[in-house]
């Protein structure tokens, strides 16, 4: 969307970036998202009901457009349709969930990028530039240089890999996935991961910055998010809009039963 | 995006397309392409326009950065609370016949005390509720532009009467309808008019209502569907125009499609 700045350009700038999780395939949640401040809404087609990787994702992207808000979205798996048309739409960028080698992340970046780097199909009539308004040159030359191409590693064998994953011209930065960790570690639990998943996140985190690619993590926790940015992650998830729709929930719950309580 | 009260205040003209097809993805194209606003019709687009599709329209042309203004089917108080709520710049009433009606029409578009709009303080034209009530309140009231369709030979009788309602603030004179209204064939309607391109009968009935509107303070409207017809009524003192529709213009477009095939076809069959 002209006049919007990229989320690339506060990134390239030294930003920490903070947004949510949209998991709700809701235009008016992405909106709401967007009037409260935060810096992007990263929407999710990997684990939602419904057909949120088709038509309804233009709807959450226009959302996001509506109110300023850059989206990102995490297509429904590594394949490059989903890619492709996530960017499309009009999204600054991509988390691929589960890349594990090199090879895959190879594929995330062939499925991304325009030739000669990668084989996205090219097409200058989509959203993402303006339905053709956008002459395709200046389209292409700003995508190549603004969409963010993220990797999620989040099993044990994308960690022993991740020297080769972040060494793969064309990957702009790694999201660790700290929950799929833990579920296969056996530390499954909220809040602060198990010491033997954390050992995993620093080392995925060291690697990626010594290779100079921009870091983004889970904050569970506004402690949890100052300690990543410690860390020099740049890109901070910092909740999910379900989650606060059910903080919001539990709260008016708790006030019920004190009224009740009361009476 | 455009302030369309405050465009109207300083002077300027309006001119904006209208959308018939129900996609979002028009909408955004019209937004990218500056108009002053863009027309959302919820009367002859196809059923089930109104509703949660309405909102992805309006909230298509948020993206895009053009005003929404929405037509809606009917005039019910609802619908005109519903339309503002999305956050729609102006409402559009068809086939207004009196002032009774004009006036329900404003009473429905204003919060008391000047009239009876339901209050919520969490619609989407207030952000949810981060736009706090009393500022949202007090914008909505003054920006909302009412816009009463005046398309018929009974309404054209009453327009100065509708005119007079305080706080209608467009009187749009629906020129196609009203030729429908006068009996005229829609062959009659373009070619008759000569090269102005439109029909007498209704420049005449275009000229009452202009009238009715310079006499109080109204802003007057209508629609064009050729550059000629906007340029005579723009003319002849109209302020905003309803001007071209999407599904018109892929139909024009395709015509000089399907011409270019034939001549194809003729040149190297």
């Amino acid at each position: 969307v002209s006049g919007r700045r990229p989320l690339r350009a506060r990134l390239d700038d030294g930003d920490v970036v903070m947004g949510c999780f949209s998991l709700l395939v809701e235009p008016p949640f992405v909106e709401m998202l967007g009037r409260a401040g935060f810096d992007f809404v990263l929407t999710d087609c990997e684990e939602v009901p419904g057909d949120s990787y088709g038509r309804r994702l233009e709807d959450l992207v226009r959302a996001a457009d509506a109110v300023g808000l850059p989206t990102l979205v995490r297509p429904v798996e590594n394949v490059p349709g989903a890619i492709n048309r996530a960017l499309n739409t009009g999204a600054e960028g991509v988390f691929i969930p589960h890349v594990r080698t090199a090879e895959e992340a190879g594929a995330v970046v062939r499925a991304a990028r325009y030739p000669p780097l990668g084989r996205r199909g090219a097409a200058p009539v989509i959203r993402a530039a303006g339905f053709g308004t956008e002459p395709w040159d200046d389209y292409r030359a700003r995508v190549d240089h603004d969409n963010l191409v993220f990797v999620m590693v989040e099993d044990q064998e994308a960690v022993a890999n991740i020297d080769a994953i972040v060494a793969v011209d064309g990957i702009d930065g790694v999201l660790v996935g700290t929950w799929d960790l833990a579920v296969e570690m056996g530390h499954a639990k909220y809040g602060a991961p198990a010491p033997p998943v954390m050992a995993l996140v620093e080392r995925v985190i060291e690697a990626t910055r010594s290779a100079g690619l921009i870091m983004a993590a889970h904050g569970w926790s506004a402690d949890a998010a100052a300690a990543y940015v410690g860390l020099g992650c740049q890109v901070l998830i910092v909740s999910l809009d379900s989650t606060l729709a059910l903080q919001g929930l539990r709260e008016l719950r708790d006030l019920a039963e004190r009224v009740e309580a009361a009476r | 995006v455009k302030r369309l009260r405050a465009a109207l205040d300083a002077g300027e003209v309006l001119l904006g397309p209208g959308v018939f097809s129900g996609a979002p993805s028009t909408v955004e194209l019209i937004g990218y392409l500056g108009f002053d606003f863009v027309f959302l019709d919820t009367e002859q687009a196809p059923p089930g326009s109104d509703g949660l599709a309405l909102e992805h329209l309006v909230r298509a042309a948020d993206a895009a950065g053009v005003a929404p203004t929405v037509r809606l089917g009917q005039f019910t108080p609802h619908l005109v609370n519903n339309a503002i709520n999305l956050g729609a710049q102006a409402v559009w009433v068809p086939h207004v016949e009196s002032a009774a009606q004009a006036t329900a029409f404003v009473d429905a578009a204003r919060y008391p005390p000047a009239g009876h709009r339901g209050a919520a303080p969490v619609v989407r034209g207030a952000r949810y509720g981060l736009e706090g009530f009393d500022d949202y309140r007090a914008r909505a009231d003054a920006e909302t532009l009412t816009i009463a369709i005046v398309e018929s030979v009974p309404g054209v009788e009453a327009v100065e009467e509708i005119a007079a309602v305080d706080g209608l603030d467009v009187i749009c004179f629906g020129a196609f309808d009203f030729a429908v209204s006068l009996g005229l064939r829609q062959a009659d309607f373009y070619a008759g008019g000569g090269a102005d391109g439109v029909h007498p009968d209704v420049r005449a009935a275009g000229e009452r209502c202009l009238r009715a509107c310079l006499d109080t303070g109204t802003v007057p409207c209508t629609a064009a569907w050729s550059a000629q017809a906007a340029r005579l009524w723009l003319d002849l003192g109209f302020r905003m125009l309803l001007f071209g529709l999407d599904t018109a213009l892929l139909l024009q477009a395709l015509r000089g499609l399907r011409a270019q095939v034939d001549e194809l076809k003729d040149a190297t069959g």
